[in-house]
């Protein structure tokens, strides 16, 4: 598959299904991109893949999910390939347990879901940041269990994300105010816990995730309040940033900004938010200290 | 259904708890040990998964009537772990549990059943539990073994009410460092003073204060050594009524705080609410202030709870019978405790 | 020990004088009903000293002289020119005392306060200590036999038991204990240095702890010294103000020792002399006395009432509707903020925080709760549960030192500390008269030692505490502390009558203290 078309399929999965994340379609496309490849040797159908994958982080999506989803497929591509000598045979392995993967991933939004849910207690204060998925619906499904609570959503420039997450609540009949991102100092000390998603979470347990998210967890740790990270563990990466500059460029501009501009006049997309701000994360796997994270990726890549 | 009648021996155990005629954590766990020891060998169950539900059950009977008793449930939630080692071992195959690494190298057929029935289980788990028991009751003993490691010569140590752990780690200390022990009275229930005149006698010197003078003598504390009913999942600790003042004094003088809990101290469950009504529960408050204060108790409210919660940031070194761990370790000794399914029955 | 002895003397003397003592056990009974220091009186004749004359000093001390006809044939059989003056004395302060006794109607609050608390003391003795009450009577007669051969040993020793001194000492505070053992407390100093009854009373007080806190200490204080300058007869050949000076001295060193003064104190004593420097030598006796009482009553009214008024209504303007207020121990002033706040038709709730081994707390708890306002009562241990549900911390203090720390009652900073943890913001009341150049940056420089068998006991368990049985034991010491420190950071606010400050404000408020006193 060329790259035009493997960008066209990739945007094409985002665009349908609103409910997918970025990585999820990812893996999508990299899946179809087994089935449909004509290559022969395991090698070439790494590289092909490898050229999709850059072609992916070339279009105008943020990259750290796709990133971690695709490194963690290929991974699981390559360890499956070890034991059969024929190729075709290979593939098929390949491709179920691709399937078998992808169904994982379908599922572990909704166990994500389920355990964040039991820290929304009745008469809860919530304040969450732009808008993530996995918030949302643990947000809905709280509400089903018919506990009242109070969302405070941050408008999120310079997309203003915030204000469809405020209507999308709204529409769930959640009570839901919107506030600017200059006002998280002001509204701290009257919620009770924060609860964001993420783009990416990295080694030391922190977690990558749109600009904003490390002033709220510095001003939370500052007033005594838990911060709780929402996120599939597909979204792990090996990546260790020791600062804000440290993150890679890719992360923080989108591949067209990074071809036109002087970065230094260009807001970052993301910002880094260090371990020692987050109370817990929710994942697939249980809910983890940020400590625990990085166990998880060693005994993967170990 | 046969199941009802079999949970009179739970039911028993709840009831010796509830009126104290079980106090100290040891008891429970070597009783709850003893059940589980019964109902494998004398139970009906053919298989593991049988076993388990039976086991099952029970855990969750424990939870209806005693939720904030941690160890009885969590030595059952060991067993069912040892449970499904003692399978694996026997059918000669390995699952391992959710990690990431699974994720990726899962196989549609791996999921283990444990429905077959084997016939050596029996047998070693009977084995295998009469071990836990032996590391059941010596884990005190070992705990008391590393005193000498932390406590120096003239040392201040700081701890707060009766704590059999804290009393034996003390005393083995003081055979071989002369130290002295500052002890907080632990009001309403006194447990301090018992303490105190037990450290009197084994000759260490013993200064006995007030709660409220904890913030004040914290400026000369060399070390905080506490116990603690509960060691939760995040690091956090379920301690006695006055124990967060006391980790948030010494956080203030930066004393290190230590605290001394055996393994089956250890909860896999979270603190979710933050407003202390599911977490805490309250005494009589006639300990507060008795009935002899007359009309005012009409009009007033008076609260005595039993329990603090203490965030893992206060707290530096938990202490078990493997050693020193630091509170952010604490998933990772869950795991080997207990299996990711059985977290939260 | 002592009270085995003596019933086998009561039998010996039984025979001989049987109803003569009890006439005057009769006397010393009635006497003992109505006010004063029966306390000091059972402490003192249970150790065995030769005390005709104390006893008697003290019967006079509460204001009835109708055992003197008895002194005569007791004091007869030891006469010595010393005592001879003694009774003198007594007699002139007797009639002193009668002159008293009409102008006592109109004491200051504080006074019937602690006369009340005299009065339910002296009753709860009287009905407990009925056994001992014969005893007084009896071994004084026994005493004065034995008094000729020892009349050195029983200063000293009444001197120990009388302190309480621990033999036993917390080595970490060794330098807080007070050592009573040089300085001769007794009567027969008390005369030599001149100190005015009523200092003597006020001293009984402080050191039973009769009167707590240090408004009330220093009002108390204040009253005494009304009465000092009223009494005062300046001998001959000396000034009336150097004389009350030198009076005043040794009242002040005799109330250090029956317990350290609290830093209000020393702030009004400072102040009263200096203002006797400044005055106008050219006045007579009379119009001075005047004088300086007007410039007692002016302090009390200015730096104690006023700026507690001043406080109560800034403090006010913080409370809302709907607060939950958490306070701790007893505080007069924060008792007078929230009294008048709730006149105010503020709805607010309080919950008192109190700990051991004082529990002052629960007298607050009675004045709040028949004021009908909403209580709840925790122990300190309580505070992590309640916390959550505050919104405001208001907490008194003892004294405010220069380097911004706030000294209080033991306790107060462990609830400052949690109030931090929970980001709830802290209120400090304070009057400017209790600033002090002081500087202390924690608990153990300074600080005052409490009783420690008061943690012996405890007061609500049915069974005995096992500490209490332990006062031998030398490895195992209670130690109760009654002051702590407050660091700055800890403290949002601190309201004075001049503004609300933060902590590090204090040295600007001293420096124009000075200012205008100069």
């Amino acid at each position: 598959m060329e790259g035009e078309k493997v960008r066209q399929y990739f945007c094409k999965i985002i665009k349908e299904d609103e409910d997918v994340s970025v990585g999820v379609a990812a893996i999508r496309t990299l899946l179809e991109i087994i089935k449909h490849s004509k290559s022969e040797t395991v090698q070439e159908l790494e590289a092909n893949l490898k050229d999709a994958i850059s072609q992916m982080k070339n279009s105008n999506y943020t990259v750290a999910a796709i990133n971690s989803g695709c490194e963690l497929f290929l991974r699981f591509i390559t360890l499956a390939s070890l034991d059969t000598r024929d190729f075709d045979e290979c593939k098929k392995i390949m491709m179920d347990r691709g399937h078998l993967f992808i169904k994982k991933l379908d599922d572990s939004r909704g166990k994500i879901v389920k355990l964040a849910s039991n820290f929304i207690g009745d008469g809860s204060r919530i304040l969450t940041h732009s808008r993530s998925r996995v918030v949302l619906q643990t947000l809905r499904k709280a509400h089903k269990q018919n506990k009242r609570f109070e969302v405070f959503v941050t408008i999120s420039a310079p997309d203003n994300i915030g204000t469809r997450m405020c209507k999308d609540l709204e529409a769930e009949g959640i009570p839901c105010t919107l506030i600017l991102d200059s006002a998280i100092g002001y509204i701290m000390e009257q919620v009770d816990f924060i609860m964001v998603g993420t783009e990416g979470v990295v080694e030391s347990g922190g977690i990558v995730n749109k600009v904003g998210t490390n002033t709220m967890a510095v001003c939370a740790k500052e007033i005594n309040k838990p911060f709780y990270v929402l996120t599939e563990s597909f979204k792990f990466s090996r990546l260790f940033p020791l600062d804000q500059q440290d993150l890679p460029e890719e992360y923080k501009y989108t591949s067209e900004v990074r071809k036109s501009c002087d970065l230094r006049k260009i807001h970052p997309l993301v910002d880094y938010t260090p371990p020692s701000y987050i109370t817990l994360l929710f994942t697939d796997l249980g809910i983890l200290t940020p400590s625990a994270v990085s166990d998880e990726l060693i005994k993967l890549y170990l | 259904m046969h199941d009802k009648e079999n949970l009179s021996d739970v039911s028993k155990l709840v009831s010796d708890i509830k009126h104290k005629n079980i106090l100290s954590s040891l008891d429970i766990a070597l009783r709850s040990e003893d059940l589980l020891k019964e109902l494998i060998s004398q139970g009906q169950w053919k298989s593991a998964r049988e076993l388990m539900n039976l086991v099952k059950i029970r855990i969750q009977y424990i939870k209806e009537n005693l939720p904030h008793e941690a160890t009885a449930a969590n030595v059952m939630r060991h067993v069912l772990k040892v449970i499904r080692e003692e399978y694996e071992c026997e059918s000669k195959r390995k699952v391992e549990g959710q990690s990431l690494h699974q994720l990726v190298t899962a196989h549609p057929a791996d999921v283990l059943d444990y429905s077959e029935s084997l016939i050596n289980l029996k047998t070693s788990l009977i084995d295998h539990l009469t071990e836990y028991k032996v590391e059941l009751e010596s884990s005190g003993e070992n705990i008391a073994a590393q005193a000498s490691e932390h406590i120096h010569m003239d040392e201040i140590i700081l701890t707060v009410g009766k704590s059999d752990t804290v009393e034996k780690f003390l005393k083995s200390a003081a055979k071989v460092r002369a130290f002295k022990v500052v002890v907080v009275e632990a009001a309403p229930l006194y447990y301090g003073h018992k303490m105190a005149v037990s450290l009197a006698k084994s000759n260490i010197q013993t200064t006995v204060i007030s709660d409220a003078a904890v913030f004040a003598m914290m400026s000369r504390v060399n070390k905080v050594i506490i116990g603690t009913h509960t060691v939760l999942a995040n690091g956090g600790l379920r301690a006695a009524s006055g124990i967060h003042a006391v980790a948030l004094a010494a956080k203030h003088y930066s004393v290190p705080v230590m605290v001394l809990s055996h393994m089956y101290k250890f909860t896999p469950l979270y603190v979710g609410s933050h407003n202390q009504e599911a977490f805490n529960i309250c005494a009589s408050p006639a300990n507060v202030i008795p009935y002899s204060a007359g009309k005012i108790l009409n009009s007033i409210q008076v609260f005595n709870p039993v329990f603090d919660y203490v965030p893992p940031e206060l707290v530096t070194l938990l202490i078990s019978h493997q050693g020193g761990n630091a509170p952010s370790y604490v998933y990772r000794l869950l795991s080997e405790l207990y299996h990711q399914d059985d977290y939260d029955i | 020990m002592d009270k085995k002895k003596e019933p086998l003397k009561k039998e010996k003397v039984a025979e001989d004088g049987l109803t003569k003592k009890e006439r005057r056990a009769l006397k010393v009974q009635v006497k003992k009903t109505e006010i004063q220091n029966v306390i000091q009186v059972n402490e003192t004749i249970v150790e065995n000293k030769p005390n005709p004359e104390k006893e008697k000093q003290k019967q006079n001390v509460s204001h009835k002289t109708n055992d003197t006809p008895n002194d005569p044939p007791v004091s007869g059989k030891l006469l010595s020119d010393k005592e001879l003056r003694k009774l003198e004395w007594e007699k002139k302060l007797t009639d002193q005392k009668t002159k008293e006794l009409e102008s006592v109607k109109a004491l200051s609050k504080a006074e019937l306060k602690a006369k009340r608390r005299e009065q339910q003391e002296s009753q709860r003795s009287a009905k407990t200590s009925s056994k001992v009450e014969p005893t007084p009577t009896k071994t004084p007669s026994v005493n004065i036999k034995q008094s000729k051969t020892e009349p050195k040993k029983s200063p000293v020793q009444k001197q120990i038991i009388r302190k309480t001194i621990p033999i036993q000492r917390v080595q970490l505070v060794q330098h807080l204990y007070i050592d009573n053992s040089s300085e001769s407390n007794d009567k027969n100093s008390i005369l030599h240095n001149k100190v005015h009854p009523a200092f003597v009373r006020l001293g009984t007080q402080y050191s039973n702890k009769n009167v707590l806190g240090s408004n009330a200490r220093c009002l108390a204080l204040l009253a005494a010294l009304k009465q000092l300058v009223d009494n005062l007869q300046t001998p001959p050949k000396q000034e009336f103000c150097r004389y009350l000076e030198t009076v005043l001295k040794s009242c002040t060193n005799y109330l250090q020792n029956c317990r350290p003064l609290a830093v209000s104190m020393i702030n009004a004593l400072r102040n009263f002399n200096l203002q006797l420097t400044q005055i106008d030598t050219n006045l007579n006796d009379n119009e001075k006395r005047i004088k300086l009482q007007d410039v007692i009553d002016i302090y009390i009214n200015d730096d104690i009432r006023k700026a507690g008024e001043a406080i109560s209504m800034r403090v006010r303007e913080k409370i809302s509707d709907g607060d939950v207020i958490l306070t701790y121990g007893c505080s007069s002033l924060i008792r007078k903020i929230l009294l008048e706040a709730h006149k105010d038709e503020k709805k607010f709730e309080v919950i008192i925080v109190d700990s051991r081994p004082l529990l002052e707390g629960k007298e607050m708890l009675r004045r709040l709760v028949v004021a009908g306002i909403k209580c709840s009562y925790v122990l300190i241990n309580a505070l992590s549960y309640v916390m959550n549900s505050v919104t405001k911390v208001i907490l008194g203090a003892h004294a405010l030192l220069t380097n911004g720390y706030v000294m209080s009652r033991i306790g107060t900073a462990q609830v400052a500390l949690l109030a931090r943890a929970y980001n709830k913001p802290v209120l400090v009341c304070c009057e400017t008269y209790k600033f002090s150049e002081r500087v202390q940056t924690d608990s153990f420089v300074y600080n005052e030692i409490g009783d420690a068998d008061l943690l012996r006991t405890t007061h609500t368990s049915e069974t005995e505490s096992p500490l209490s049985k332990t006062k031998d034991m030398n490895k195992l010491m209670p130690l109760n502390l009654l002051y702590d420190v407050t660091p700055p950071d800890l403290v949002t606010a601190v309201v004075t009558e001049i503004a609300i400050l933060p902590c590090t404000s204090v040295p600007v408020v001293l420096r124009i203290h000075a200012d205008e006193s100069t």
